[in-house]
């Protein structure tokens, strides 16, 4: 086969291959580079849009962590405090029981001196009561049986012996 | 002239009454005055009282002291 003889083509050949290289020349630079140039612009600010997310995440997870551990803190100082008020309750019931034992003891201790005071009292009454009535019934037997016999005796007694009160 | 005031019990007999005055005189003098009291709180016995010397020889005041040493 002979070589190609460009006289020989076909001009709409040639028209239609311009064609299609002018129509690829114009898509290109009309279509494409803006097509591009907007997706490029689209991925940056998407990976932007990312980033701040990212970094709002971040922050977000850094606030929860804070608050959790002041959370725990707050845990920790209300079961510390509530076992401090438990300590002082139980310091204060004890303290209770021990001024009412001790009262009670007290009480105790004066109601038995109260009691052997009573005792005592009613002892001394007895006996005061009882000597008094000795006494009374002595008087009574006494005004019947003493004779005038008895009289003088206890006179010569006096002057006789001196024996006098 | 010295004063002796007897008190006696009024179940004393007079046989009684006469031997103390003349015992008091003879013990304090002849010329002592006598005063009689008859009470009749006394039980027994009697009291002489002679210039403010009292001589208590009462059955009654001997129970009282009975009953002061029992209540003691």
């Amino acid at each position: 086969m002979d070589g190609l003889d460009i006289s020989t083509l076909p001009i709409d050949l040639l028209l239609n291959i311009l064609n299609i290289a002018l129509l690829f020349l114009i898509v290109r630079t009309l279509v494409y580079k803006p097509v591009k140039k907007f997706m490029t612009a689209r991925r940056e600010k998407i990976d932007a849009e990312n980033n701040k997310a990212n970094e709002k995440m971040d922050e977000a997870l850094k606030i929860k962590t804070e608050y959790e551990n002041k959370l725990t803190a707050a845990e920790e100082k209300a079961k510390e405090i509530i076992l401090s008020g438990e300590e002082d309750a139980r310091k204060k019931a004890e303290a209770i029981i021990e001024s009412a034992s001790s009262n009670s003891a007290s009480i105790i201790s004066d109601a038995e001196k109260q009691a052997e005071n009573d005792k005592k009292a009613a002892l001394d009454s007895m006996q005061s009561d009882v000597a008094s009535l000795a006494v009374e019934i002595s008087e009574k037997i006494l005004r019947r049986e003493i004779t005038d016999r008895d009289n003088k005796k206890i006179a010569e007694n006096f002057f006789e012996n001196g024996e006098a009160k | 002239m010295k004063k002796a005031v007897i008190t006696i019990p009024s179940s004393m007999s007079e046989e009684t009454y006469s031997y103390i005055v003349e015992q008091t005189k003879k013990k304090f003098g002849e010329e002592t005055e006598i005063v009689k009291n008859v009470s009749s709180d006394l039980i027994g016995g009697f009291t002489l009282s002679v210039d403010g010397n009292i001589y208590d020889l009462s059955v009654k005041t001997q129970l009282c002291e009975i009953e002061k040493n029992l209540k003691k």
